[in-house]
């Protein structure tokens, strides 16, 4: 082996060799940002996938699904997940305004996530209600959220020729706390379960 | 006469009882309010704290485990303050100050002893790892003078030798 050779094969085994000393110094500079910062939301049905929810409803009968949020904004985050029920002739979160319905919230939830980790809460519901046989037309006492009654006097709902239903809506809201005002926002994100109310 | 007295003294003990070891918090709506409204402050001084801690690098499971206790039980107290039962709701708001009376001691350990992991870490994987590099770098130079050395020396040992 020449000289050149023997500097060629120093080199190379000096390079590698420092590279890999320097490798967990090298890892923290060379991670690649997290770009993406979004916070998913979810409902899954009683067996826990995303089907067999519940949509033909039976006065007084228990319904189960999940409700599951998952922060990846890159910190903790407080949000308040905001329970509403709206039927056809109340206002549904918009998606391309990105705003709130403008129904009042039945029920608040307040929870804290840590940044990469999920939330999930089992959600069992039931309504009482009855049917107004003149007027072809549902009027909703009340509805239980876990154990809670939530009092839906003055919600009614007529029938729906086009969709041949009693039209209900569930909608859970997600509301996040904001430093910079000091309360809580829209997060822009909503998931809802339609419903037809059987009589 | 003996018999007449019993009820009353029945009452009487009954009326102690309740009012003594029982004691229920009969509470009116400002108390109601002002205790959702204090539930609410310090759960969101225990989310920045919890957030500073996450920020140190420590792992902050634990914690929003018992904030999302206290929360859970905001939520019942807020449902109960609007279901105008404030009796309810003044006592749901004091449980859940309770479960965060240690909160922001605790999320000051955690944040400390994540702030000392990331220095210890900092110094073994960065700086450790940089002097392991320029060692290495050094130690080849070194090498690389030692065998050229021995190199230009046998070359100069093989052109001394007489030639035949």
């Amino acid at each position: 082996m020449n000289l050149q050779e023997c500097k060629t094969l120093l080199l190379v085994v000096t390079a590698i060799l420092a590279l890999l000393v320097a490798s967990p110094a090298l890892q923290r500079l060379l991670v690649y940002p997290q770009t993406e910062f979004i916070t998913e939301m979810w409902l899954l049905g009683p067996e826990h996938t995303a089907e067999n929810y519940p949509y033909d409803i039976t006065i007084n009968k228990n319904y189960k699904v999940f409700l599951g949020v998952s922060n990846h904004l890159g910190h903790c985050a407080y949000y308040l997940v905001q329970v509403k029920f709206s039927n056809q002739n109340k206002t549904a979160p918009d998606d391309s305004a990105r705003t709130p319905s403008s129904l009042p919230a039945l029920y608040n939830i307040h929870v804290v996530i840590a940044d990469k980790e999920m939330w999930e809460l089992p959600v069992n519901f039931s309504f009482d209600y009855s049917y107004d046989i003149n007027n072809s037309k549902v009027n909703f006492n009340r509805m239980m959220l876990n154990g809670a009654a939530l009092y839906l006097n003055g919600y009614s709902t007529t029938w729906d020729s086009e969709n041949s239903r009693f039209f209900g809506n569930l909608i859970f809201e997600l509301w996040i706390y904001t430093d910079a005002v000091d309360g809580f926002t829209y997060h822009g994100r909503y998931t809802d379960l339609k419903f037809n109310m059987t009589v | 006469m003996l018999c007449s007295k019993i009820p009353i003294a029945i009452v009487i003990i009954l009326f102690l009882f309740v009012t003594v070891v029982v004691s229920p918090v009969w509470a009116d709506q400002g108390d109601a309010l002002a205790a959702i409204s204090s539930t609410k402050n310090t759960i969101l001084n225990c989310y920045n704290a919890a957030r500073e801690a996450e920020a140190a690098g420590a792992n902050i499971t634990v914690l929003t485990a018992t904030l999302n206790d206290a929360s859970s039980l905001l939520s019942q107290a807020e449902f109960a303050y609007a279901a105008s039962d404030f009796d309810a709701a003044f006592n749901l708001a004091g449980q859940s100050q309770n479960i965060l009376t240690n909160f922001l001691g605790e999320a000051n350990t955690l944040k400390e002893t994540a702030a000392q992991q990331q220095n210890q870490d900092y110094l073994i994987n960065v700086v450790g790892s940089i002097i392991g590099a320029f060692v290495v770098i050094l130690a080849g130079f070194a090498a690389w003078r030692f065998l050229k050395k021995k190199y230009e020396k046998t070359e100069a040992h093989l052109s001394e030798s007489p030639r035949m």
